[in-house]
């Protein structure tokens, strides 16, 4: 898979791209786990943006997981959008939706992160 | 069964290193409609080239109301009038005109009058739809009424058993239906017959009786409700249901997911499976690993298979373990809890079936997704 990020004010977006599975899952966490840390930057808030990521699996949604409890710990924002069918399917049947906001859309998550 | 009006036995036939037949039995009793199927090359038409010693096969007997015609100096030709074949390319002679080739053979083989002869083609011919055409030569019709012109000379020959070799195999689309009604027409009037068949519908429609064949023997057989909707045999089914599968091997802790998502997508994209029932099919493999890769140290190794149906467009994933190895879905371990639920996600049905010495998780993929994009 293909992560990028961007800075927009104080929050991180992060762009996933392609699949989110057993075999990657360790290196996407090592990609985001630092982002959680950063203190140079004033980062806020991390939007995950799920627009290209076609698939994940239970060792991705782990990722998420760690995710949520890094943002907990360091007092940050945390949120996901746009999810595919797919992927949407897989969050809710975790229940992830109630350890994290899941938005429909970018737009919507920046403004969820910023009003938390 | 002791009414047996054709017995088969032990029947083999080898072209030189190839073994075709590799041991047919059966009984077929007077009336009975036998449809013949199986996969290419499986010996169905060689089996049918047996019964009327168009083959002469290597080792059985084929035993004819108490006449075993695979005795030494048995007569060939009196045997192919008893039993008389229908051939896949028509065979009629194009010199001779729609009447003509009805009215010699029992002319020149029977001994009928020309009056008799004659009566009698042309009642068939009125039976197979053709009786105006009784003076057109046969280069002057379609391929569906040549071979209806073919089935009618069969029957004017009077045989105790007509065997029809894929009668329909080398016609249009449009022409196959007005044969098999023809076929189907004289399986009411009670004549026994053999057919090699890729028409499912019809053979399960007109046969009293279905032999499916696999390798050179009779795999399978039964009434066309038993074989068609209850196939006793994986393999009958696979063919019925026209599955395909693709198979995954795990041997290793090592576990190569990229691979395995290449292999299962280069599966979906040959059977034309969407992208989202694809993926599913990915996450339930996936999960399913993931349940039972613990496990690996005791079963050695295991094998996911997914079953893909062409005619009801069912996919399965399945996996066979051992009755001793407990099931990972009966698991209440936190750890794994995320690959049950997701594996539940993906497939829309999880069934387990217990055999013997060995039960198989078979986790059925959802078609649909379960909600729209958030």
């Amino acid at each position: 898979m293909n992560i990028t990020t961007e800075h927009r004010d104080e929050i991180t977006i992060v762009h996933a791209e392609g699949r989110l599975d057993f075999g990657n899952a360790k290196s996407f966490q090592s990609a985001i786990e630092p982002l959680f840390e950063q203190t140079e930057g004033h980062t806020r808030a991390i939007v995950v943006n799920c627009s290209q990521l076609e698939y994940i699996s239970s060792a991705g949604l782990r990722v998420f997981l760690v995710g949520a409890k890094l943002a907990n710990k360091n007092a940050m924002g945390f949120t996901v959008c746009n999810l595919s069918p797919l992927v949407k399917d897989v969050f809710d049947i975790s229940g992830f939706g109630n350890i994290m906001p899941i938005c429909s859309d970018l737009e919507s998550a920046l403004i969820t992160v910023k009003d938390a | 069964m002791t009414d047996a009006m054709i017995r088969i036995e032990d029947l083999h036939k080898q072209f030189g290193d190839l073994r075709v037949l590799n041991g047919v039995d059966a009984d077929i009793r007077k009336g009975e409609v036998i449809s013949i199927i199986g996969p290419s090359g499986c010996g169905k038409s060689t089996m049918l080239r047996c019964l009327n010693l168009l083959e002469q096969p290597t080792s059985g007997r084929i035993v004819i109301e108490g006449e075993e015609i695979t005795a030494p100096g048995a007569d060939a030709p009196r045997i192919r009038q008893r039993m008389n074949m229908v051939f896949q390319s028509f065979n009629l002679f194009d010199h001779l005109t729609v009447l003509e080739n009805l009215t010699i053979g029992p002319l020149q083989l029977l001994g009928k009058s020309e009056s008799e002869a004659r009566k009698k083609a042309l009642e068939l011919l009125h039976t197979v739809g053709l009786a105006e055409r009784a003076n057109h030569l046969p280069s002057e019709l379609s391929g569906g009424q040549k071979q209806r012109v073919a089935i009618a000379r069969c029957v004017a020959m009077d045989p105790d058993v007509i065997l029809l070799d894929e009668p329909t195999s080398a016609l249009d689309p449009t022409m196959v239906s007005e044969v098999l009604a023809v076929i189907r027409n004289l399986a009411r009037q009670g004549l026994t017959m053999l057919m090699v068949t890729h028409e499912m519908e019809f053979a399960r429609d007109a046969s009293s009786r279905i032999f499916f064949m696999h390798e050179g023997r009779i795999h399978e057989q039964g009434p066309p409700d038993q074989v068609f909707d209850h196939p006793q045999s994986p393999l009958t089914r696979a063919f019925i249901q026209r599955v395909r599968s693709h198979v995954v091997s795990i041997d290793s802790p090592d576990v190569d997911i990229f691979a395995i998502h290449g292999g299962l997508e280069g599966f979906c994209e040959k059977h034309l499976i969407t992208r989202d029932v694809a993926l599913r099919l990915d996450l339930a493999t996936e999960e399913l690993i993931a349940l039972l890769l613990p496990g690996l140290e005791s079963l050695k190794q295991f094998e996911l298979r997914a079953e893909y149906s062409e005619t009801d467009r069912s996919l399965v994933l399945s996996v066979n373990l051992p009755a001793s190895f407990d099931n990972p879905l009966d698991g209440t371990d936190i750890e794994s809890e995320l690959n049950r639920q997701v594996l539940a996600q993906a497939g829309g049905e999880i069934d387990v079936v217990r055999r013997e010495t060995s039960y198989d998780i078979q986790v059925t993929i959802r078609q649909q997704p379960s909600a729209q994009q958030a």
